[in-house]
C-alpha cells in the first residue's frame, strides 16, 4: 500500500533519525585515534604470529612476525608491533596518518576479517594468529 | 518452442557437454557491457543459437539491450585469438606488424614467469595491470592477482579515463554509492544533467530501461539538460541544450532560485542530515568543541554553541551569525546561500546559454514537485517523499570541473531533501540488511567522528569519504597527491615522465599485464598512449581480439569470452548492475554455455597459475580472502592451488550457504530476496550526515599544494573551495579564430567502448542508425559553414590533432557542439569488421595535466575544434 501525504510531515522522520537520539553511535575522535589501554591489567602475554602477504611481505625479515603482547591487547597493539619491527617504511603504507590506517589495509583475525581494531581480542589459548595484506583502490575506466 | 521451453524453466539445466540431443537454455551474465545483464543462452548441440534476458532476474529484468542477442556474433567471430601468441618483431608502433608466431601454453607461461620473477624480486610496483570495464569477469581476479604481486599500479580502460573520478566521488560521498538514478517507481520530475540512466548504456542499463519506461507510462516528466539531444534527450518530455561542460553554472542557478528566491528547501533534512548547521569560521574550517574535537553547532533553544551530537536537529540554527568565544562563525548553509547569489538568472544564461526564464521554471518546477514536508507509506513503512530527483553521470563530469558539476548538480536533490528517499535521487542500493537465511552481506553507511557518512559497502577498499591527506606519490598515477582521483591521466600521459621525475618516483613501470583493455582507443591520443606503451620493456595481453592495444604486446594470451567463463560475481554486487528502489536483491552468477574453443583459457586461472609459479600463491589466496570476505570454514588456505571455478564455490557457499554453492547457482542461476523500504529509502532510518559543505578542500588543497610547490607543481587553488563553484575549462578558454565548436563524444546505445565495433550485428545496425558513425553538427551552424549532411570534414584541435568522418547535420543539438559517438574508428587489420568504422573521437584529446582536473585528475573531454571540408559526396 502506498500513500502520499501533504506537507510538513517529513521533519519528525528526519529528526528521529538524528544526531542526539543516536549520539551514543557517533564514535569520539578519542575512541577512533586512541588506543585501549586496559590491557595492563593481567600479566598474562599472548604469542601474536603475524602473517605478512603481497606488497607488505617485502618488509618482514621473518614472515610470520612473532610478538609478545599482553593479554587483553588490542589489533592496534598488533599492528604497532608489527610497525615496529618491520620499519617506518612498512608504516608508511600501512598508516595513511598516525593512528588512521591505510584504505587497503586489511587484517584477519584467526581467519575472520576484521575492523575492530580497539576491541581487546579475546583469545583462545596464549596465541592468535593474524594475517595482514594491502589491496588496492578500485578504479574508474 | 524454445521459448516456451524457456519460461516453463523446464530445459534450463547446469549441463554444458554437448549431446547429439542437446537442447538447453543456460542462465548466465551478459559482458558486452557493465551492467552485466542476466541471460539465457539457449545452446543447441553445443552450439550457442540464441540469447534472450533472464526473466527470472532483477539484473535486466528480463530484458536485453540490442547489444544482448548480438552476443554470439561477438562469441563466433572468426577472428577471435584461440592460440597463445609470440611477437618476433622487436619494433613496435602503430602500424608496425608485430610478426606473431603461435607458441604453446608453457612456453608462454616460462617467458612471462620468468619476466615476473625478476619484476617481483627487483620492486613489485614495477608492473602495471590495466583491465577493462567491459569484462566484469576480471574484475576480482585481477585485483586479488595486483595484491598478491604486491603492486599498487593498476588502471582500467573500458571507456577510458572518462567515467567517474567526479560522479563515483561525488556519488559516494553524497549518496554511499557508485552512482546515482531517479526512484523511477515513484518520481514524478527528473532532471538529466548529461546522464542517460534508463534510456541508454551504464549501470543497470537494461533493468533501469524497464523501470524508466515504466515510470515514463505513469507519468513521470523528464527534463534532459545535454549539448546533445541522443538516446535520452529524444525520449524526453524536454530537452534543454546546454553549453558544453556548463552543467554546473546551470545547477548553481537553479539552486540560487530554489533558495533565495523561492525559499523552496527542506530546512529538516538540511539540519538532520548534511553537515548545513555546522558552523563555519574566518578560515573556512569547522569551530570545533575543544574537548571533544567535534564540529560545533548552534543550539537555538539553549542560544549556545554545542557539539552537533548533543543538540537535537530541530534545534540547530543553518541560518545567522554567531560568536563563540570571541570567533564569528556561521552555519555552512548560510555560507552556501549566500555563494548561490554569485549565480543570478543572467549569468546563468550567460555561461550556459540556457535561457533565464526557462532556467527559472526549471527551477519553480523542480521546488514544485518536490513536495517537500511530505511522506509516504511504502509496504507498511513511513518514508519522506520527494518526488524528484536531478542525477548527472558521465557527460557532466567529464571536465576540469569534474567535481563541483557532479556536487552542484547533487545539491539540488540536498536541498529539497529528496536523496534516498521515495521518488527522489537513489544510490544504488547502499544499505543492505543482509541474505535472510546467512545475514551475509550485510552493510550500511555509518558515521565517521564528525558524523559525516562513511560508505557502506564499495567494490574495493576505496572509500571516498574521508578524504585522505595528501603525501608524495609513490603510485604512477600519483593518486596519493590527489587522494580525490581514482582513474589518472599519468598511467598514459604525454608527461608522465616529467611528473614522475618532479616527484622522484623511485622506480619506472617496466612490464605490463593488460587485462582486455584496448586502451590505445579507449584513453586519449594514439600517439601518446602509443609512446607510453613503448615504454614498457614488456607487454603481456590477455585478450579476445588481437586488437590496436594487443599489437604493442610481447606475448598475447587467447581469454575466454563470456559464454565460456565462470564467475561468481557475475555483477558487481549490489551497487552497480542491481537496479535501485524497490523490488528484490539479486545475485547471478557467470556460468559456460560452451567448451572453449583452440586453447583458450580462462584468464582467472592463468593468473592463478603465474601466481603459482612466481611463489606468490599464498599471497593469492589471501588476497582472494580479503577481496571476497571469506570466512571459516571457507576461506582460502594459503598453502594450496584452487581453480578458480572452487573459489567461485566457495563464495557462493559462503555467502548463501553449503548447500547453495556453483553447482547450484549453475542450476538456479541466481538468488534473490525481497528488499525493505527500510534498505531502499536507508536515509530516513540511518543517523549519517552528508557535506554540501566540503569542508576539508581547503586542507586538502594546502597540504597537496604544498607537496607540488616542492617538486615545481602548482595546484590551482580555486578547485578546492569548500563552497561547489563552477569553473571553466581549457575549451572555455580557447580564443583561437575558427575554433568555434566543443567537440565531446557521447556513448552510442549500440556500441560499448571500443569492444562491440567487430561485432557484425551491431556493426549492421550501426550503418542504418544515421549518427553512431558519423559527426553531428548543428542544421544551421553546418550550412553557414557551407556543409550539408554527407560530407566528409576534417575535425582539428589546438595541437594539430585531427579526426575525419561524414558530417551530420540536425537539429538535436547545441549550435556550438560537436558530437562523435563511442570509440570508433579502429585501424586493427585482425578486426575487419570495425575496422574504419566511425570517428575515433578520443584522438582529439591531449592526455597531460593541463588537461586533467587539478582536484581528481578527471581528463577534460571537451575539446575546441574546428572544422573543414575535406570531400563532399553529396
Amino acid at each position: 500500500m502506498q500513500r502520499a501525504t501533504g506537507p510538513d510531515e517529513s521533519a519528525k522522520l528526519w529528526y528521529d533519525s538524528s544526531s542526539r537520539r543516536n549520539a551514543q553511535r557517533t564514535p569520539t575522535r578519542e575512541s577512533v585515534e586512541a588506543h585501549d589501554r586496559s590491557t595492563g591489567t593481567t600479566n598474562g602475554t599472548v604469542t601474536v604470529r603475524i602473517g605478512l602477504f603481497g606488497f607488505l611481505s617485502t618488509f618482514a625479515a621473518d614472515n610470520p612476525v612473532v610478538a609478545k603482547l599482553p593479554e587483553g591487547f588490542t589489533l592496534r597493539d598488533a599492528i604497532e608491533a608489527l610497525c615496529a619491527e618491520c620499519g617506518p617504511d612498512c608504516r608508511s603504507y600501512i598508516e595513511d596518518a598516525p593512528g588512521l590506517l591505510a584504505q587497503g589495509f586489511r587484517i584477519f583475525l584467526n581467519g575472520s576479517l576484521t575492523d575492530e581494531l580497539d576491541v581487546p581480542v579475546e583469545v583462545d589459548g596464549t596465541s592468535a594468529e593474524l594475517e595482514v595484506i594491502l589491496v588496492m583502490a578500485n578504479e574508474a575506466g | 518452442m524454445h521459448e516456451d521451453k524457456r519460461r516453463t524453466g523446464s530445459e534450463v539445466t547446469g549441463r554444458v557437454e554437448p549431446r547429439a540431443d542437446d537442447n538447453a537454455w543456460l542462465p548466465s551474465t551478459c559482458a558486452l557491457c557493465y551492467a552485466s545483464c542476466s541471460i539465457l543462452a539457449h545452446r543447441v548441440n553445443g552450439v550457442v543459437v540464441k540469447i534472450e534476458g533472464n526473466p527470472e532476474s532483477e539484473v535486466g529484468k528480463g530484458h536485453l539491450c540490442g547489444k544482448g542477442p548480438c552476443g554470439i556474433m561477438t562469441h563466433y567471430d572468426p577472428n577471435r585469438l584461440s592460440k597463445p601468441l609470440r611477437r618476433t618483431n622487436p619494433e613496435k608502433g602503430i602500424g608496425v606488424d608485430p610478426g606473431w608466431k603461435e607458441i604453446s601454453w608453457d612456453e608462454a607461461l616460462d617467458e612471462i614467469a620468468e619476466r615476473l620473477k625478476q619484476i617481483h624480486a627487483d620492486d613489485p610496483r614495477k608492473l602495471f595491470v590495466m583491465r577493462t570495464t567491459t569484462v566484469t569477469a576480471l574484475h576480482i581476479p585481477a585485483f586479488a592477482f595486483n595484491a598478491a604481486f604486491g603492486t599498487p599500479n593498476a588502471s582500467a580502460a573500458g571507456g577510458g579515463l572518462h567515467c567517474g573520478n567526479g560522479a563515483h566521488l561525488v556519488g559516494g560521498i553524497m549518496h554511499a554509492s557508485w552512482s546515482i538514478v531517479p526512484d523511477f517507481q515513484h518520481c514524478n520530475y527528473a532532471v538529466y544533467f548529461g546522464a542517460s540512466k534508463g534510456n541508454a548504456a551504464g549501470h543497470a542499463a537494461c533493468s533501469n530501461m524497464t523501470m524508466c519506461a515504466d515510470a515514463r507510462a505513469r507519468g513521470m516528466k523528464m527534463v534532459v539538460v545535454d549539448p546533445f539531444s541522443n538516446q535520452a534527450g529524444a525520449s524526453a518530455d524536454e530537452w534543454v541544450p546546454i553549453r558544453v561542460g556548463t552543467d554546473a553554472a546551470l545547477a548553481l542557478t537553479m539552486a540560487n532560485v530554489l533558495v533565495n528566491e523561492l525559499g523552496a528547501y527542506d530546512a529538516a533534512y538540511l539540519k538532520a542530515k548534511t553537515n548545513a548547521p555546522y558552523l563555519i569560521g574566518p578560515d573556512q574550517r569547522y569551530v570545533r568543541d575543544p574537548e571533544s574535537g567535534k564540529p560545533l553547532v548552534w543550539d537555538t533553544s539553549a542560544n549556545a554553541a554545542a557539539p552537533f551530537d548533543a543538540v537535537s536537529a530541530a534545534d540547530m540554527a543553518i541560518l545567522g551569525q554567531f560568536a563563540v568565544d570571541g570567533t564569528t562563525c556561521r552555519p555552512a548553509f548560510d555560507l552556501i546561500k549566500e555563494h548561490l547569489k554569485s549565480f543570478p538568472l543572467e549569468r546563468g544564461e550567460e555561461i550556459t546559454t540556457i535561457p533565464a526564464e526557462t532556467i527559472h521554471r526549471l527551477a519553480t518546477e523542480f521546488a514544485t514537485e518536490a513536495r517537500i514536508g511530505s511522506t509516504i507509506v511504502i509496504d507498511g513503512v513511513t518514508v519522506p517523499y520527494r518526488p524528484v530527483a536531478a542525477i548527472a553521470f558521465r557527460g557532466s563530469q567529464g571536465h576540469k570541473n569534474s567535481a563541483y558539476n557532479m556536487l552542484a548538480i547533487d545539491l539540488l536533490n540536498h536541498l529539497v531533501g529528496c536523496a534516498d528517499v521515495a521518488g527522489g535521487c537513489l544510490g544504488f542500493n547502499p544499505a543492505c540488511h543482509g541474505h535472510p537465511e546467512t545475514g551475509r552481506l550485510e552493510y550500511a553507511p555509518h558515521p565517521d567522528p564528525d558524523g559525516l557518512m562513511i560508505v557502506g559497502s564499495w567494490m574495493g577498499p576505496h572509500a571516498p569519504y574521508p578524504v585522505r591527506d595528501p603525501a608524495k606519490p609513490r603510485r604512477v598515477g600519483l593518486q596519493e597527491l590527489f587522494p580525490m582521483s581514482m582513474g589518472s591521466v599519468f598511467q598514459a600521459s604525454s608527461d608522465q615522465e616529467e611528473m614522475w621525475s618532479k616527484f622522484d618516483l623511485p622506480y619506472r613501470p617496466e612490464m605490463m599485464i593488460n587485462l582486455g583493455a584496448n586502451q590505445i582507443m579507449s584513453v586519449g591520443n594514439k600517439d601518446d598512449v602509443a609512446a607510453s606503451l613503448k615504454r614498457f620493456k614488456f607487454i603481456v595481453s590477455f585478450d579476445i581480439f588481437m586488437t590496436e592495444t594487443s599489437e604493442f604486446a610481447d606475448i598475447v594470451l587467447p581469454d575466454r569470452g563470456y559464454l565460456e567463463a565462470v564467475d561468481s560475481r557475475s555483477n558487481f554486487p549490489f551497487i552497480f548492475s542491481l537496479p535501485a528502489g524497490m523490488g528484490e536483491w539479486c545475485w547471478p552468477i557467470r556460468q559456460p554455455a560452451v567448451e572453449p574453443e583452440g586453447d583458450r583459457r580462462l584468464a582467472a586461472d592463468v593468473l592463478i597459475e603465474l601466481a603459482d609459479r612466481v611463489g606468490v600463491l599464498g599471497d593469492l589466496n589471501a588476497a582472494y580472502n580479503a577481496w571476497l570476505d571469506l570466512r571459516p570454514p571457507y576461506r582460502l588456505d594459503t598453502t594450496r592451488r584452487y581453480a578458480y571455478d572452487e573459489i567461485c564455490d566457495v563464495d557462493l557457499k559462503d555467502k548463501f550457504g553449503p548447500d547453495k554453492g556453483l553447482d547450484w547457482f549453475k542450476e538456479h542461476g541466481l538468488i534473490k530476496w525481497p528488499k525493505k523500504p527500510e534498505e531502499v529509502y536507508w536515509r530516513a532510518f540511518i543517523d549519517v550526515r552528508v557535506p554540501i559543505y566540503w569542508e576539508w578542500m581547503s586542507d586538502t588543497w594546502e597540504k597537496s599544494s604544498a607537496i607540488a610547490k616542492d617538486h615545481g607543481l602548482e595546484i590551482p587553488k580555486e578547485f578546492y573551495s569548500p563552497l561547489v563553484n563552477w569553473l571553466p575549462c581549457a575549451s572555455h578558454e580557447c580564443e583561437r579564430p575558427g575554433f568555434d565548436f566543443y567537440a565531446f563524444y557521447y556513448r552510442d546505445t549500440l556500441h560499448s567502448n571500443s569492444l562491440t565495433m567487430e561485432n557484425a550485428w551491431l556493426d549492421e545496425a550501426a550503418q542504418l542508425d544515421p549518427f553512431s558513425y558519423a559527426i553531428a553538427i548543428n542544421a544551421e551552424a553546418g550550412r553557414t559553414r557551407g556543409l550539408k549532411t554527407g560530407d566528409t570534414i576534417r575535425v582539428e584541435n589546438e595541437s594539430g590533432r585531427s579526426v575525419e568522418g561524414k558530417v551530420r547535420l540536425t537539429e538535436a543539438i547545441h549550435p556550438e557542439a560537436l558530437g562523435i559517438g563511442a570509440c570508433a574508428g579502429h585501424w586493427a587489420a585482425a578486426l575487419p569488421t570495425a575496422q574504419g568504422k566511425g570517428v575515433f573521437f578520443n584522438n582529439l584529446l591531449e592526455l597531460d595535466w593541463e588537461h586533467s582536473s587539478p582536484s581528481n585528475l578527471t581528463l577534460d573531454l571537451c575539446v575546441k575544434v574546428t572544422v573543414s571540408k575535406v570531400d563532399s559526396t553529396g
